[in-house]
């Protein structure tokens, strides 16, 4: 008897085991094995596809080492990119190794301080102050921008500026991706709306959510014996507060420093305006569900037609080539304005495209080629979703034809902002999200204090020498 | 006289010192492969750390610029730091609390055989082979406000009201503690199994004799005689669950605000996001200094409590 209860925990064991294996992610594909061991491997497992975590494309002893984070959905697009490229520039062999952003950013300045750099890295515009102000960046004018190959101009000058660090320009950008207003036309006429006709401002949307948002009961948050904790349709919901946030408070004429980077401004009337007008759209008009962590994803209540308005990143397009059912009643536009006077601003990004410190002139010269490569070919970028960084790829009938891709091309060019640049980035991001995050998490929260807290310590980070 | 005699004593000093230093010369070398590790990647990373904290520590610098206790100043007036420490002390103490009083009182329903009581042992160990990853991915199917089965029970077969379990800054500690204390307590459970089977029998049957009910044998029987290994389970639980990082990391990702951040978690960030390796130096610094107090001070505290 005691043998079969301790055979219990044995089997559970191997169960997992089992389990874990059958998770591993799929064999990067090589493409420098031999043909007949390839044919023969052919025909008896499915084609190797490039995956988005690690690719090899050819074998030799200095191959071109790529470090990225694109292992999402656009990373398969991403992989696609990189095959293409290995096949025009065979006589480069290419190295690709995706991981979290997490561990990208644990490994990036570790390599670079212990003399082992890859030879190109793809990150965030946003964080483009720090990793250089840390000394992790070569600058690339005398790289690829003053022999002509690529030309400053030809980028969004907003972003050009984030990237340009004491006058050094520091990556090339990749692509811009940011927030897009995703919507669901279907559920807009079944609540008599018209799809064609969004609201201008905060007073509006608020009509038109108390419209849109209704309980299991059917009865609206503005009709008596709503039930609040049985929402079946939700209007909008409080998506990644890192594209939300900038952009409502840029709405409302706030933010979270100045423009010279010298004063906190999450305290201030507007920035507290705008967030207290998310708190009212949770927990007073009862259109948005409560910004609690560990919340249900916007994308699984918009694909099941439980959410109408959707603001969610340009890479959605993978999302919705993958619920077609959904992407047939979906239509994208700018990002609607929450403000009273219907300030219209987004917040959008880049992948950016750089060379860590320490890398050799072989290293230098290999990543061109393929940072070059990959900007004038970014139409096939754009098949991920993301809106191509040269301004002249962005109007190709090709990437015009994808009507999310236009949509936010268009977008970014008219009302775009790129985040704050200072070499404390990710500490500033990591302090107003938690001040933000205590002002949502509860209907009596202090929104003032909560942001006061965050703005004290923005400004103590902005005050180090 | 004493010139002669003092070579010939020390003489022979020395061949009886070599002489015990050749008989221990095996022990040496069996200890020399654990303390070659011991010193590379426990103790040069203890000094290293330390060194480190008294400097404002650039990755890249080759001359790092000295800058005394000004990081151990700045934590002393950082609200974050000592918000996040109070976080992980409310955590260490509810965890260890009930992992506790749960272990014992289960080991002690299951130190003796009855039908089924190593299917039981199993169970309750069950949850401490699962990674912590996945613990935090129950834990998010637990919690969860919207979707989670806890929300499922009040709300439908109840009828009770939706309740924020991780967004709740009052809850979401006593949450993620009771996650934890259903994933860990196997452990500390089996140790007091173990401890309960070194407490004579004699002891208990004499005291059965003498008309003692069960919860009298309990509390001066095998609350007193326990309390080695309680003093065991409750210094490893003490410094293991002031180190957590995983749970709030995964399943609150340490919000609302800061209400579920640890002090583990704030430390990596500030080394491994903000890149201020100095200050988090000074971090884990002020944390060890804490966690050696606190353990000495349970050492004395309970060794005085303590029966053989």
């Amino acid at each position: 008897m005691r043998k079969v209860f301790w055979t219990l925990p044995l089997l559970l064991a191997l169960a997992l085991l089992v389990g874990a294996c059958g998770g591993a992610p799929a064999a990067p594909a090589d493409a420098g094995e031999p043909a007949a061991e390839a044919a023969a491997e052919e025909a008896a497992a499915p084609a190797a596809e490039p995956t988005p975590v690690v690719n090899n494309f050819g074998e030799c002893e200095d191959p071109l080492v790529l470090w990225h984070g694109l292992t999402g959905s656009d990373g398969a697009v991403f992989a696609e990119l990189l095959q293409q490229f290995s096949e025009a520039n065979p006589e480069i062999c290419l190295n690709s190794e995706g991981y979290p952003w997490d561990i990208f950013f644990q490994k990036y300045p570790t390599a670079v301080a212990a003399g082992s750099p890859p030879d190109m890295v793809i990150f965030h515009a946003a964080e483009v102050n720090q990793m250089a102000t840390e000394g992790l960046m070569t600058p690339l004018d005398d790289v690829i921008y003053n022999d002509g190959t690529l030309a400053r101009e030809d980028f969004n000058e907003a972003l050009m500026n984030t990237l340009t660090i004491d006058g050094q320009t520091m990556a090339v950008p990749f692509d811009n991706h940011g927030w897009l207003l995703w919507y669901n036309t279907s559920l807009m006429e079944a609540a008599g709306l018209d799809p064609n006709v969004l609201p201008a401002n905060s007073e509006e949307f608020i009509a038109v959510a108390q419209q849109l948002t209704t309980d299991v009961n059917g009865k609206h948050p503005n009709e008596e014996g709503f039930d609040k904790d049985n929402v079946d349709v939700w209007a909008i919901d409080y998506t990644w507060p890192r594209f939300t946030i900038p952009t409502t408070l840029w709405q409302y004429g706030g933010g979270v420093i100045s423009a010279d980077n010298k004063t906190a401004t999450l305290s201030s009337p507007e920035s507290i305006a705008a967030v207290q007008f998310w708190h009212d759209l949770m927990y007073k008009y009862y259109v948005a569900p409560p910004a609690v962590p560990g919340k249900t994803w916007a994308g699984d209540l918009y694909k099941n037609n439980r959410l109408v308005f959707m603001w969610e990143g340009t890479w959605t397009g993978g999302f919705m080539r993958d619920n077609p059912d959904i992407a047939a009643v979906t239509k994208t536009a700018f990002i609607n304005s929450l403000a009273p006077d219907g300030n219209q601003a987004v917040k959008f990004d880049s992948h950016i495209m750089s060379v860590p410190t320490g890398v050799d002139e072989d290293g230098i010269a290999k990543a061109k080629q393929l940072m070059t490569f990959l900007v004038e070919n970014g139409a096939y970028w754009a098949t991920s979703g993301q809106v191509p960084a040269l301004k002249g790829v962005q109007e190709l009938p090709e990437v015009q034809s994808i009507a999310s891709v236009a949509m936010a091309a268009q977008q970014f060019n008219a009302i775009g902002r790129t985040d704050l640049s200072h070499k404390s980035f990710i500490e500033i991001q990591t302090a107003w999200e938690t001040a933000v995050g205590t002002a949502l998490a509860s209907a009596d929260a202090d929104i003032a204090a909560a942001l006061q807290a965050g703005n004290d310590q923005i400004q103590a980070i902005l005050d180090r020498p | 006289m004493t010139t002669t005699a003092l070579p010939a004593s020390t003489s022979l000093s020395n061949s009886r010192r070599w002489k015990t230093l050749r008989k221990q010369l095996p022990n040496y070398l069996f200890v020399l492969p654990h303390f070659f590790f011991f010193t590379v990647f426990l103790l040069y990373p203890i000094v290293r750390g330390l060194q480190i904290s008294l400097f404002d520590w650039k990755i890249m610098l080759k001359e790092q610029k000295y800058i005394g206790l000004a990081n151990y100043q700045a934590l002393l007036n950082d609200k974050i730091f000592w918000e996040v420490l109070g976080n992980t002390a409310e955590f260490m103490v509810v965890t260890v609390i009930v992992n506790v009083i749960l272990a014992l009182l289960v080991a002690v329903g299951l130190k003796h055989k009855f039908f089924g009581s190593d299917a039981l042992r199993v169970l309750f160990y069950a949850p401490g082979i699962l990674s912590v990853s996945v613990i935090g991915i129950i834990g998010i199917r637990i919690w969860d406000t919207q979707i989670g089965i806890l929300n499922y029970f009040v709300t439908t077969l109840l009828g009770g009201p939706r309740i924020s379990w991780l967004g709740d800054p009052g809850i979401v500690v006593p949450a993620l503690a009771l996650t934890t204390v259903w994933w860990s307590f196997g452990f500390p459970m089996l140790v007091f199994i173990a401890g309960l089977h070194n407490i004579p029998e004699q002891l208990y049957e004499a005291a059965k004799i003498d008309g003692a009910g069960r919860l009298g044998t309990f509390r001066h029987i095998t609350v007193p005689l326990i309390m080695p290994t309680m003093l065991f389970v409750v210094v490893t639980q003490f410094i293991a669950h002031m180190q957590v990082f995983a749970q709030p990391y995964i399943i609150s990702g340490g919000g609302p605000g800061n209400a579920s951040r640890s002090a583990s978690m704030y430390l990596y960030e500030t080394a491994w996001k903000f890149f201020r390796f100095g200050y988090a130096s000074s971090i884990s610094v002020v944390m060890a200094v804490v966690m050696i107090v606190v353990t000495v001070v349970l050492f004395s505290l309970m060794r005085r409590r303590t029966e053989y």
